[in-house]
């Protein structure tokens, strides 16, 4: 059974316009797989609709072999996890934070567990907002863990983070994905050839291919997506070091 | 439980008896000590009347819509995620209000088993008001239902507004009673309004405070609080209900006290913090003893009159909210 | 004896002959009876039959027990058993044992000079116990006996609530003006122990302790003041009310709006306090005024019947419609009120209707200036401003139902038909 199935999604925020037009995919390992695309390109409205978030008019949707329609909100809290990509302002210690993951189970003790994982213990009684942006993504994962769902959706998780940071990022996600299914939109190829397993590559409101590792940029497709247009073309290539196999 | 937050549960707690205190003691009559003490324990007399048929039931009262407001003020900056919005921000007191001028245009004297037209109108519309809420957040998303809710809150304000223009044509009390009534304030407090008024006061409280989980994870964003579970349609309809009844019933028993809703949750969140169960049981207790503070002021300042509780909070909150203001935009924290 | 002690001597008998010997007290109500006929009268000349007539007995005056008590708005129970007959009036009660002649008030025993006997099965019995059972006085005079006494009242207010008021009450609020005055007029103000803060008039009520404004009295206060009765008129809140009666105090709501209904207040009032009979000459005094006014209104033919304009506030402008108090005066007064089809009680004033009504007269009910109000806009056209007819007048004469309406009347009738002024 495919832990995520999606056949022919479609999506628009108006009538007549699509964001999203007979996608389909799926996931049935664990493991950290990506969707790449342009900015806009309907990533992060494919996730809202994966949490419910959103609505879906046409096509199905199966998480675990269900269709999505017949799972409640509160059962499909425990099976996926959800990250936004904006990180957002919380005058809490991250210890309540960190709890969130619980929820609406009470489950105070294993905070310190959770912490323990992604070292941040010693950051618990403090204000989630006086911490750095790194730390606070450090923190919003660790609820992740503590959601201890088997499917994790996660925004942009290297946004506004670091080298440093985004390294250690990239490393929480694949302990993450040791047991899980953890399912990231990024745009940032050299995060996406170092953690992914498999790229879903979105363009135009559906999925066009899905790729493995090395060499992203060499792809033409790859380069096709992000809308390289002649007068850009040697900018970019420039710009990302691309080699000409 | 942090140590702030006992510490400061402990010193709320001993102002409120202190003020309780005060209330029973202090009036526009004198009544000497011994006196006092003997009165609380015997019946009768005209000092044990003062103190338990006139005294005891404003404290009570302030003290239970002090409390209402709060928490009704709370919930409201916690949904619209805005420091600055009060519990008449939904138009419970001009749907009330409402209420009151058709009543007194029937005739305000008219009662039904001892409840006065006016109050039984008063409550009627707040609470259709209230369902009217109810079923708007429940049918349009998160976004849109806030948005709508604020319109709806404007709206009723303006068709009051019109109503009492169009009645006071045809009889002039209409204008002038429904503004006494808003202004009433505690000097005609009854035990019976008390015990009616308590019952939410309890209800709304154990709600809130089963729910503060909800409402902190709800403070941090809408698709956070969806991820996890929490049905943001519910949870804010939820939560308005219970915010536009705890302001029902407190308009409905002393009118519309201005303030107190909107600066009580500030000053708790300034004593122990953002966190919603903490700060709805501070903001709760600070609200029950500022409350009977500014009646004890309003009925006791003056010699022979009294003067409406609005003033008092009004001249008292102001000057404060001001302080606030300065002081929470050098912190940069201008926070909800 | 020195001539100072002589003096003091003189002034102590004086004074024990005041304090022993009842005085009729001319304010209060009364039965009057006479010997000759079997009847009697109150103090409003309404006549009261008797089963036989009052009897002159070794200088005892005896009437029928049962007529006179019940008449009073007492209860008279019988009890053939014990041959007991008891006694109630408002919060006093009394019994009377027909066999042995005993009679008791309040629980003591009281001394009858004669006997009370039974004649065609009706008691009669000395005046003097009906008296101290009303805990009244009496005054006799050859055949001629008045009892004066506290009648019960009993009734309804505004409201619709019943009051009892069983004794004379002594100690009197009043929250409202109007009722101040009329307090004052009858002879009650000895008796006011509290008022709100705005009775003014007569000046002796300055003097008076002030228990707050007309929709927020402090309950305290009045509380404080023990009183028997309070007066309060319409615009006192309801919740005010209920608060001072579940404190066990009576309230009286008044609320007249005509002539009429202020002469059945003033009645009232005079009831409730005990002054009837201040009251019915109140009363009666301003109905001959107001009946000399009528006539000279009636004097002037219909076609010559002046308009006028009633200014009660000059931003908005407001004037006074058909239902008002305000209203009732101008037409009695022989005037036509330029406003009196304008809708609401209040109506807000359009100048241009004003200025083509074309008043003879304008009042000023407030403390405004006369200059400007000339030089408004197109007013110059106007009649009353022309012929310099603008007058500005106590509002509190008008405004407030009282014993001083009918100076109002006649102030208006001057202005329309009487006096020049402005």
């Amino acid at each position: 059974m495919d832990y995520l199935n999606i056949k022919h999604l479609n999506f628009g925020y108006l009538k007549d316009s699509f964001v999203l037009k007979d996608l389909s995919f799926f996931i049935s390992d664990y493991g950290v797989y990506i969707l790449l695309g342009r900015n806009g390109s309907g990533k992060t409205t494919l996730m809202k609709i994966l949490i419910k978030y959103l609505p879906y008019h046409k096509g199905s949707v199966k998480i675990n072999g269900t269709e999505l329609s017949s799972i409640s909100l509160h059962d499909l809290s425990k099976n996926v996890a959800f990250l936004e990509s904006e990180i957002p302002m919380i005058s809490l210690k991250v210890r309540e934070v960190i709890s969130w993951g619980f929820y609406p189970y009470g489950n105070g003790g294993n905070v310190k567990s959770v912490a323990e994982i992604l070292h941040l213990d010693n950051l618990l009684c403090k204000d989630f907002n006086s911490l750095s942006t790194g730390e606070k993504k450090r923190v919003l994962l660790a609820r992740i863990f503590a959601q201890n769902s088997k499917i994790v959706l996660i925004d942009e998780p290297f946004n506004f983070l670091d080298p440093y940071y985004q390294t250690e990022i990239a490393l929480i996600l694949k302990k993450l994905a040791e047991n899980r299914v953890v399912l990231i939109s990024t745009h940032n190829l050299d995060a996406a050839q170092f953690v992914g397993k498999k790229i879903f590559l979105l363009d135009n409101g559906r999925i066009i291919a899905e790729k493995t590792g090395e060499n992203l940029f060499s792809d033409d497709l790859i380069i096709n997506i992000f809308g390289v247009d002649e007068q850009l073309k040697p900018h970019f290539k420039r710009f990302f070091r691309i080699k000409r196999c | 439980m942090d140590k702030k937050f006992k510490f400061y549960l402990l010193v709320i707690s001993f102002s409120l008896v202190l003020v309780a205190v005060v209330s029973l003691l202090f009036g526009q009559i004198k009544i000497p000590f011994n006196e006092f003490l003997s009165a609380l324990l015997k019946r009768g007399g005209r000092i044990h009347s003062i103190i338990f048929d006139i005294r005891l039931p404003r404290f009570l009262l302030s003290s239970a819509v002090g409390a209402m407001l709060a928490l009704s003020g709370l919930v409201m900056q916690t949904i619209f995620r805005n420091p600055l919005v009060d519990p008449y921000f939904l138009g419970v007191s001009s749907a009330a209000q409402l209420g009151v001028s058709i009543a007194i245009v029937f005739g305000a004297g008219i009662t039904f088993f001892g409840i006065s037209l006016a109050s039984l109108l008063a409550f009627v519309f707040s609470l259709v008001l209230t369902v009217l809420l109810a079923k708007i957040s429940t049918r349009i998303n998160a976004e849109r239902s806030r948005a709508a809710i604020v319109l709806l809150g404007i709206a009723i304000a303006y068709l009051l507004s019109a109503f009492n223009n169009f009645l006071s044509m045809f009889k002039r009390e209409v204008f002038l009673e429904s503004t006494f009534w808003s202004l009433r304030g505690f000097s005609n407090a009854d035990i019976s309004q008390f015990l009616f008024a308590f019952p939410f006061l309890i209800i709304g409280f154990l709600y809130i405070i089963f729910h503060s989980k909800e409402m902190n994870i709800y403070l941090s964003s809408d698709i956070t609080a969806h991820s996890l579970g929490i049905n943001l349609r519910w949870f804010i309809s939820t939560m308005l209900v219970f915010a536009a009844l705890l302001t029902s019933v407190s308009v409905v028993v002393s009118g519309s006290i201005i303030f107190i809703g909107l600066f009580v949750p500030h000053i708790g969140r300034i004593l122990v913090g953002d966190e919603r169960k903490k700060l709805a049981v501070i903001s709760t207790l600070v609200g029950a003893t500022i409350m009977p503070l500014f009646d004890f002021i309003a009925r006791s300042a003056l010699p022979s009159q009294e003067i409406p509780v609005n003033v008092i909070a009004s001249l008292i909150g102001a000057p404060f909210f001001i302080y606030l203001f300065f002081r929470m935009r050098d912190n940069g924290l201008f926070k909800y | 004896m020195s001539v100072f002690k002589k003096t003091l001597l003189v002034l102590l008998a004086l004074s024990i002959i005041f304090a022993v010997v009842p005085r009729a007290n001319a304010s209060s109500y009364f039965f009057k009876f006479t010997s000759e006929k079997a009847e009697f009268v109150d103090t409003f000349g309404k006549m009261y039959a008797l089963p036989h007539r009052p009897i002159v007995k070794d200088g005892d005056y005896l009437v029928p027990l049962r007529a006179v008590v019940e008449a009073a708005g007492g209860k008279v129970a019988y009890i053939p058993k014990t041959h007991l007959v008891k006694l109630i009036y408002g919060e006093r009660y009394a019994e009377v044992a027909l066999l042995s002649g005993k009679g008791s008030v309040m629980g003591r025993d009281f001394y009858f000079a004669t006997k009370p006997f039974v004649i065609k099965g009706r008691t009669i019995i000395s005046i003097g116990f009906i008296a101290k059972l009303f805990s009244g006085s009496v005054f006799i005079r050859n055949s001629q006996c008045v009892l004066n006494f506290y009648r019960i009242f009993s009734a309804k207010d505004v409201l619709g609530n019943k009051i009892l008021i069983k004794k004379e009450p002594n100690r009197i609020v009043s929250l409202a003006p109007n009722l101040t005055e009329i307090l004052f007029a009858i002879g009650a103000g000895s008796k006011v122990v509290g008022v709100s803060n705005y009775s003014d008039f007569p000046k002796a009520a300055l003097s008076k302790p002030k228990v707050g404004g007309f929709f927020n009295p402090s309950i305290e206060k009045i509380f404080a003041l023990n009183p028997d009765v309070v007066f309060v008129a319409r615009g006192t809140p309801l919740t005010t009310i209920n608060k001072l009666k579940s404190l066990g105090i009576d309230v009286f709501v008044s609320d007249p709006h005509n002539i009429s209904d202020i002469y059945d207040l003033i009645l009232t009032v005079g009831k409730i306090t005990g002054n009837v009979e201040e009251g019915v000459k109140l009363v009666s005094k301003m109905k001959s005024e107001e009946k000399k006014i009528l006539e000279s209104v009636s004097k002037i033919p219909i076609g010559k019947r002046k308009k006028v304009y009633v200014e009660i506030w000059n931003n908005p402008k407001m004037s006074v419609g058909k239902n008002t108090f305000i209203d009732s005066l101008i037409k009695e007064a022989g005037g036509i009120n330029i406003a009196e089809n304008a809708k609401g009680n209040w109506p807000v004033m359009n100048n241009e209707a004003i200025i083509k009504a074309n008043p003879d007269v304008i009042i000023l009910l407030y403390k405004g200036n006369i200059n400007k109000v000339k030089s408004r806009p197109g007013w110059n056209t106007i009649s009353a401003v022309k012929n310099n007819k603008i007058f500005i007048e106590n509002p509190d004469i008008f405004e407030r139902p009282g014993p001083r309406i009918i100076e109002a009347l006649k102030i208006l009738f001057d202005i329309l038909y009487g006096h020049t002024g402005g």
